[in-house]
């Protein structure tokens, strides 16, 4: 009988450490190693000390400074990353995830700052292309291609723990926490980086500025009235099938900013594409000026051989991006080295970018931002401080008030819910699941109701001594009777919860999910863990006369 | 001899009181107004701001309206910082396309307004730049646009007749075109006529962006920075509006499953009948929640939707503690009438239907208290809802189990 109940003390004490390790990358001591840039003043240091007062420095260099402590968050790791002066935070490895295999429990963009993207897929120039309609399967390849990418370009930002995923069939979902620049990010997933050489028809481009000039009027800035005036230019001036007039754009030397300045005819037959590019890297012309170089592919090399040869010297090449003609330089020799490059009156970033996107491909699709969300890190925090305040005040609640109604039994109760919490918390973070604001909101929720198995067993167990069973025989009574009742009922909301998991919205996700496991968990701890204790606490005393319950 | 309460004797008391109730709420929300559904399912721009001095809501609030935009303001975060949360569904006016694009000038709005009315749209003079011109950037990119002045030239050397005179007339009145975007715009509309003139047949409608809810954004974002200078958005949520389509679709197929499977579930373990009272206090109950937020005129957003879906869990598992106790009763006690062996069960499992319903409702309290303002309305709902949901437990889901009882014995004595 002793070694018995020896065995049960064992199994819960193994089940708590157990989660207690797992729980230590999420909630234990945390280690931040912060690098900043070079230059930093003794003030921005202060800054950044400030913002750890109370934390432990472990080293520190004019480079680099560590710090330790509980309650470094994420969302602290975000705030930090997006200041000036700071090249990177990172937090090092918990030793619990280093050799048990633990894992911390993501905070959603909600909690730690950052920016989700919903991109649709339109596919109109697709279907105007392929002149027919597309069929779902048509739809969902060319989207999976397109995520393929956008994930290529989203690397390139040198964010962690992105996420890139298709949402139904013809959206795909981003999230990006702790991104420095916002809009970059836009820009880059809103470029379809087509890239496209043509061959400028002088003749005609001639007499579409000849005509601009006879309407005397400005070139629009709306891009639909761009087209509608292309579209009048060339019908004025009889343009042949086999061409089409299009922009050249300049950077305006007032305003900064990128213009359409005159119109060129370019042939409709494309010379080389993005696709004959190996490779695109920033480089700078002779006057300095930033520029995007290309080195083709072999195949790519021999194309733009025949196109810069001997039959079109002298004519203009215009390099076509996102159907603005970048620039149109005259072909003056053959070149057969498979180099080109694209002056466009770039800044550094713009060029930067250019390269990056050029690098990965056009997309398939055109994508649009269907819903956007940024949350600066220190609202992340103060989300955070505040899910902490009410999952704590609600946890000491429930705990006082069960201690209160039920005395002795309220104490096992309270400490079935810790374990509750402590099993629950370490599935989630065995899971990698992502914790959002309602997701603690589901949390706080699951102890209200992991009590309500006690509350059912304890209420089963007064009736049956009321009924006049010795203690002993109540608990048994009182434990198989509401083995169903507790089972049926769980299982049901169980069902609900399980299938709501399916539905299309993140935090309604991460909300069903926090409260399937809690269920789960709060059974294994009435049905289990509580009535071990019960059974060790009734079998140690023989012929034990009354239960504080 | 326990005591018996006979609960289903007043269950046509409590049906009334349920109906009165859900027709009373459902009255109340459309005398209100209807239902206020919220961004996540109409489509729209939510901005959070922090302000670097001391606001007040109705300035904020009268800043928007008089540029014709009619946001919700809210004071979010601590009392002591100016933190507020600006939302507005997808603004039905076209947002025109200069709004979105970014532009770093070196003109003073107030120098060019100024050159356009006195014809002297060539020499705008240029200033320094400085943090305050930071947020007429908006207005620069107007009016810097070659083809704007054109078209105000234009207009001003045409002679118009009707609409565009008077509109023409009343911009001219205009003087603080600077401060006010309405008016700006107002000339933009003008310049947009003067082009559709150009191209009769051709009006470039659908490129323009009709209320997207990046433009929408963009567009309170101008105005509030443009006001308060040296605010700060803190956090951004847009959304289109077919999200908001497929969210409600898919929150209904899936709750619709939910109960057929638990259906299902529970005439697999219990009998049809006991399904049956499950589902009618499920729906009383969720009913009722979902028209709470049309009486107290909550938005109903993704964590409202979430608190409507614990109720439906919740009010289930609620219900079966008491459907349990009726079918322990029932292998029991063979010659006793159903209405009691209901009776018996309802007052045995009382004391746990009230315990188990507090223990939840302190958490959802301390959710309420402390959760902060975005899921203030979740908690609220779930507050009413798991209240509720003790109630239909014990006068609803039993009392309709034995009314369906009835009903069927009825029947059969008939046939």
């Amino acid at each position: 009988m002793k070694s018995k109940i020896l065995v049960r003390l064992f199994v819960i004490l193994a089940i708590c450490s157990l989660c207690a390790v797992f729980l230590l990358p999420t909630f234990g001591e945390r280690t931040l190693k912060v690098s900043m840039k070079k230059g930093v003043s003794s003030e921005q240091i202060d800054n950044l000390k400030h913002r750890f007062s109370g934390k432990e420095i472990v080293s520190s260099s004019d480079s680099e400074i560590v710090f330790r402590g509980y309650g470094i968050t994420d969302a602290k790791m975000n705030e930090v990353r997006s200041l000036p002066f700071i090249e990177d935070a990172v937090f090092s490895k918990h030793w619990a995830e280093k050799y048990f295999l633990a894992k911390k429990i993501n905070l959603g963009l909600d909690l730690q700052g950052g920016m989700s993207l919903v991109l649709e897929a339109d596919y109109a120039r697709m279907e105007e292309k392929a002149k027919r309609k597309f069929t779902d399967a048509d739809k969902k390849a060319a989207v999976e291609q397109a995520l393929e990418k956008i994930s290529g370009r989203i690397n390139q930002f040198g964010v962690s723990e992105t996420s890139v995923r298709m949402k139904g069939v013809d959206s795909i979902e981003i999230q990006l926490p702790g991104v420095k620049d916002p809009k970059m990010v836009k820009a880059t997933i809103g470029t379809t980086g087509r890239v496209e050489y043509r061959i400028v028809n002088d003749e005609f481009s001639a007499q579409a500025v000849a005509k601009l000039k006879e309407k005397n009027i400005e070139i629009p800035k709306l891009d639909a009235e761009q087209k509608l005036l292309l579209a009048d230019l060339s019908k004025e001036i009889n343009i042949p099938a086999d061409m089409e007039l299009l922009f050249l754009f300049d950077r305006d030397r007032i305003t900064n900013e990128i213009i359409p300045v005159t119109p060129l005819a370019l042939v409709k037959e494309v010379s080389l594409e993005g696709g004959d590019i190996a490779k695109a890297s920033v480089g700078t012309d002779s006057m300095g000026r930033y520029t995007v170089d290309f080195s083709l592919h072999a195949e790519g090399a021999k194309k733009f051989a025949e196109v810069t040869s001997k039959k079109n010297i002298g004519k203009r090449l215009a390099i076509i991006i996102d159907n603005m003609i970048k620039s149109a330089p005259t072909i003056q020799t053959q070149i057969s080295d498979g180099r080109a490059n694209i002056t466009g009156n770039f800044t550094f970033d713009e060029a930067n970018l250019l390269t990056k996107v050029i690098n990965e491909g056009a997309l398939p699709v055109d994508l649009k931002i269907a819903e956007e969300r940024t949350v600066g890190p220190s609202l992340g925090q103060d989300s955070i401080d505040a899910g902490m305040r009410a999952l704590m005040v609600g946890a000491c609640a429930v705990i006082l008030f069960m201690l209160i109604y039920y005395k002795g039994a309220g104490v096992i109760a309270d400490f079935c819910l810790i374990i509750n919490m402590m099993i629950l918390l370490a599935l989630l973070s065995m899971m990698g699941f992502t914790i959002t604001l309602p997701g603690i909101a589901g949390l706080i929720l699951t102890i209200g109701m992991a009590v309500d198995a006690n509350v059912i067993i304890y209420e089963r167990i007064k009736e049956e001594l009321r009924h006049g069973k010795t203690p002993r025989a109540a608990v048994d009574a009182g434990f198989d009777r509401a083995f169903w009742t507790i089972f049926d009922s769980n299982i049901t909301t169980l069902l609900a919860a399980l299938i709501l998991t399916r539905i299309g919205s993140g935090p309604i996700k991460g909300f069903a999910v926090t409260l399937s496991v809690g269920i789960i968990s709060s059974m294994i701890a009435a049905l289990f863990v509580s009535k071990m204790i019960f059974h060790i606490i009734v079998n140690s005393k023989k012929n034990m006369k009354s239960l504080s319950i | 001899m326990e005591k018996v309460i006979k609960f289903t004797k007043y269950r046509k008391f409590a049906y009334m009181l349920s109906a009165l109730l859900l027709v009373s709420f459902i009255a109340i929300t459309y005398m209100r107004g209807g239902l206020v559904w919220g961004i996540d399912f109409l489509g729209g721009a939510k901005v959070t701001v922090r302000f670097a001095k001391d606001v007040s809501m109705t300035d904020i609030k009268n800043t928007l309206s008089e540029n014709e935009i009619n946001a919700s303001v809210q004071k979010v975060g601590d009392e002591d910082r100016n933190e507020y949360l600006i939302y507005s569904k997808l603004l039905d006016r076209p947002v025109y396309d200069f709004m979105g694009s970014e532009f770093s000038g070196t003109y003073s709005a107030e120098d060019l307004v100024k050159s356009i009315v006195d014809d002297k749209y060539d020499v705008a003079p240029p200033v320094e730049t400085e943090g305050g011109l930071n947020s007429v950037k908006w207005l620069n990119d107007l009016l810097v646009n070659p083809n704007f002045y054109k078209s105000w030239i234009t207009v001003k050397g045409m002679k118009l007749e009707g609409d565009m005179a008077a509109s023409v007339a009343e911009i001219e009145k205009l003087s603080d075109f600077s401060t006010n975007l309405a008016s700006a715009e107002k000339l933009i509309k003008l310049n947009r006529s003067i082009l559709e003139k150009t191209y009769p047949d051709k009006t470039p409608k659908s490129e323009v962006n009709n209320g997207s809810s990046d433009r929408t954004h963009a567009l309170i974002w101008r105005i509030v920075s443009f006001k308060f200078s040296g605010a700060e958005e803190l956090a951004v949520e847009t959304v289109g509006p077919s999200i908001g389509d497929y969210l409600r679709k898919s929150a209904l197929k899936l709750g619709l499953m939910a109960m057929i499977m638990m259906t299902i579930y529970l005439a697999f373990r219990f009998e049809f009948k006991f399904s049956v009272g499950a589902m009618a206090a499920l729906l009383h109950d969720v009913a009722l929640s979902f028209f709470l937020c049309g009486v107290l005129g909550l938005e109903i957003d993704v964590p409202v939707i979430a608190a409507l879906l614990t109720i439906f869990g919740y009010s289930v598992n609620d219900t079966i503690v008491v459907f349990d106790r009726i079918r322990e009763n029932m292998a029991v006690k063979h010659s006793v009438k159903f209405s009691h062996v209901v009776d018996m069960a309802i007052s045995q499992t009382l004391s746990r239907t009230i315990l188990t319903s507090a223990t939840t409702l302190f958490s959802v309290l301390a959710i309420l208290v402390f959760g902060g303002d975005t899921i203030r309305s979740f908690a609220i709902v779930l507050l009413f809802g798991i209240t509720i949901g003790t109630f239909s437990s014990i006068f609803v889901a039993s009392p309709i189990v034995l009314a369906y009882e009835k009903y069927i014995k009825k029947n059969k004595e008939v046939y």
